[in-house]
């Protein structure tokens, strides 16, 4: 992809970090990360492009801990996509909204909620069918994409949230 | 919930090293692998399934592949194929319950599959194929 450039500066996004990441305050580089086990034996689809989005601007993980900070306090709109480990279509819509991430650097935070880990979060929302993707503007949920859409749907949700 | 935390549990011990202990919570609770007689049997039913309901497999059939290791996990942990495309606050309860467990109601009364993995010919997503096999399932997983 072209987007995927390891010049690109890091990402302005905030990260998620568990308690112990100060031990680890970069992440580690991905020949060190399990080098016995290929990855595809405990991820499935999703998680190998989040590992990459850590150096772009792309769709970020964000757990409960973090939620109040990265979503409802942002001065930026917000858009949150809700995933499933084994969910299909869910890699399809990540895929777009990376694309988006990248397209609206600056003007649009993404970020990538895993309904299976997560559970909490998703049951604050009461998400049922996955992927959705939902928008938030000034700590208000504004917008629910449920389902797998063409990008140009997203794109117009956006900008209704964006001139809103 | 219970189904889920075992699950989990399965994939820690299994891994020795310990920077793998101190990353992301989120990776270091990713699941196992469905085993491949589950992978096998959701395979041929999907195949089945789709010449039965005149539905086809996604133009992307990554999407198909996971959707089909995902039936087999839960066949796997909860002992019936419940979908995977949806989230559960008891994944337990809803296998036994039956509505969501593949073909869910919807399919079957209307032949709607928001996970694609049976699309009627008229949808965007669809492709030509009813048939999937396993090394294209490993293959387009493999590369995750």
């Amino acid at each position: 992809m072209a987007s995927f450039s390891l010049t690109s500066a890091p990402p302005l996004l905030p990260r998620p970090k568990d308690p112990s990441s100060h031990a680890f305050p970069h992440p580690l580089p991905s020949f060190l990360r399990m080098p016995h086990q290929p990855q595809h034996l405990q991820t499935p689809l999703l998680l190998p492009k989040i590992q990459s989005s850590r150096h772009q601007t792309t769709a970020t993980p964000v757990t409960k801990d973090l939620w109040d900070n990265t979503i409802l306090k942002s001065e930026t709109p917000v858009l949150v996509i809700f995933y499933a480990n084994w969910c299909g279509p869910c890699r399809m819509v990540h895929r777009i909204i990376d694309e988006i991430a990248t397209e609206y650097a600056g003007k649009l935070k993404c970020f990538l909620v895993n309904t299976d880990t997560d559970m909490k979060i998703a049951e604050d929302y009461e998400i049922k069918a996955v992927p959705v993707v939902l928008m938030f503007k000034n700590g208000q949920k504004c917008d629910s994409v449920v389902g797998t859409m063409p990008k140009e749907f997203y794109v117009a949700a956006i900008e209704r949230v964006l001139k809103s | 919930m219970t189904t889920q935390a075992s699950a989990f549990s399965l994939a820690v011990p299994s891994v020795p090293t310990p920077f793998r202990r101190h990353r992301n919570p989120l990776v270091v609770r990713a699941r196992v692998e469905p085993s491949d007689k589950s992978v096998e049997i959701m395979r041929k039913f999907s195949e089945q399934y789709a010449r039965k309901s005149g539905t086809y497999f996604c133009v992307d059939k990554g999407v198909t592949s996971v959707v089909i290791k995902g039936l087999a996990d839960h066949k796997d942990s909860l002992g019936a194929p419940l979908c995977p495309c949806r989230h559960y606050d008891d994944k337990a309860a809803e296998a036994a319950q039956g509505f969501w467990n593949c073909p869910c109601v919807p399919m079957r009364e209307r032949k709607e599959c928001h996970c694609m993995l049976f699309l009627t010919p008229d949808n965007d997503f669809a492709g030509d194929e009813q048939t999937i096999t396993l090394d294209e399932i490993k293959e387009a997983t493999a590369s995750m």
